[in-house]
């Protein structure tokens, strides 16, 4: 499937392929939507699932009821379909009809901009919409802080470090803890690793606050980014998660993919 | 002379096919004993680690050399490739085919407590399979080894 998209559009820029069951594939170039000209296919979607999940369905199940399944070298697949709704919380999908295969990108070097925060680190905030480059800007930052401080990264979702046959190069002084939640191994780490600075990808306002409220308190830096596209806005909606951040960076896609819209500071200790 | 050697050659080969035979028994049951340790093997894995077959097939043989190996790792291929995951060992009775092909299938599509029962049951039958398998090996294979090498006497005796 990958050769066929590959051979009507290129493969340089191209960030994520949609695969919705009976429709033609469409895929993003950049910012670009392009629609292909074949079908998804439900044997075509059944494919890239049995491949994402290693032929063994049960094997990514908690992902699946979180809407994803991640798959090696970082690319993370959005599934989505008919739901099993069980005891008020989903269980997985009877049927698996949309996937949405994002492609991750490396920018060595992407974090520069910001060196003035990485050098004097405090802890940061990085505040995007979806496409705006995140996740490869924090796991520059990560790589940058990496050279003078020992560098947690809880990846939950394998998207920073890549997980299994990850092509980033994150330096040696980085420990990565994969493919759980945040919720359940951050008091682990803060009790066992040593880190200096904890990397947490697309927080959950609601569920991860504790955890920014424990690492906060134990004198762990902080480095993380939580989805939106206003720090006006996210800092008005959740005020609680600003006062635990000394700065605020503003990503967005316009005009182009990582551009930083503005950068804030939240506290000035 | 020659009626002697006629004789001792048919007597050979008489006995050597029911060592054949007798051995195509006892390879099923070694083949079924080899899938049996791979899926208690393996719903360890699956069970405790939640690791995904391929990777299990991969652990499973670098860890242990047995008769099933080889095809553990030509299934795996299968799936890489997507194509459906087939066995195609002589020693294997078409319902053992069946079950492990059925098993790597049923994988795809099991969810956490799906595998453990699809687990529970390819054990529970391959227990079964064993069971007949070495009945057969005993009943059958024994006996054939036993009757072609007192047929391969008499063929001697006939002859001289």
């Amino acid at each position: 499937m990958y050769n066929a998209i590959v051979s009507v559009c290129p493969e340089q820029g191209l960030t994520e392929i949609r695969l919705r069951l009976g429709l033609p594939v469409a895929v993003r170039v950049g910012l670009n939507r392009k629609v292909l000209p074949f079908i998804a296919t439900k044997k075509m979607i059944d494919g890239v699932v049995a491949r994402a999940t290693g032929f063994s369905l049960y094997s990514r199940q908690d992902e699946i009821k979180q809407g994803f399944i991640h798959y090696s070298g970082g690319i993370r697949i959005g599934v989505a379909g008919k739901g099993i709704a069980e005891g008020g919380s989903l269980v997985g999908f009877s049927e698996i009809d949309s996937l949405n295969i994002r492609l991750p990108h490396e920018i060595k070097g992407c974090s520069d901009r910001l060196s003035n925060i990485i050098n004097n680190f405090e802890n940061t905030l990085i505040v995007s919409p979806p496409f705006a480059g995140k996740t490869t800007l924090i796991r520059d930052m990560a790589r940058a802080l990496a050279k003078n401080y020992d560098v947690v990264i809880v990846d939950e979702r394998g998207e920073i470090g890549g997980g299994e046959g990850s092509i980033y190069d994150l330096g040696s002084f980085v420990d990565i803890v994969g493919n759980v939640p945040k919720t359940l191994v951050t008091e682990g780490i803060i009790r066992s690793m040593s880190p200096e600075i904890i990397v947490l990808d697309e927080l959950s306002p609601e569920k991860d606050m504790k955890i920014v409220e424990e690492i906060s308190r134990s004198g762990i830096k902080l480095l993380a980014s939580v989805h939106s596209d206003s720090i006006e806005r996210l800092t008005k909606a959740l005020p609680h998660i600003a006062r635990h951040f000394c700065y605020g960076v503003l990503l967005s896609n316009k005009p182009s993919i990582g551009s930083i819209k503005s950068i804030v500071r939240f506290r000035g200790d | 002379m020659i009626r002697l050697a006629v004789g001792a050659t048919l007597m050979a080969v008489a006995a050597y096919i029911g060592i054949g035979i007798d051995k195509f028994y006892k390879m099923r049951v070694d083949y079924l004993k080899d899938f049996a340790d791979f899926l208690g093997y393996a719903s360890r894995e699956a069970g405790f680690l939640k690791t995904d077959i391929l990777r299990i097939i991969s652990l499973y043989c670098a860890s242990r050399s047995s008769n099933l190996t080889k095809y553990l790792q030509q299934t795996k291929q299968q799936l890489e490739s997507g194509n459906a995951p087939t066995i195609d060992c002589v020693f294997l009775a078409k319902k053992d085919k069946k079950l492990y092909e059925s098993f790597f299938e049923g994988l795809k599509s099991a969810d956490y407590r799906t595998q453990e029962k699809l687990f529970l049951h390819s054990i529970a039958e391959t227990s079964e399979l064993i069971k007949e398998a070495e009945k057969n090996k005993k009943n059958k294979g024994e006996l054939i080894r036993k009757l072609m090498a007192l047929g391969g006497v008499a063929l001697m005796v006939i002859v001289l």
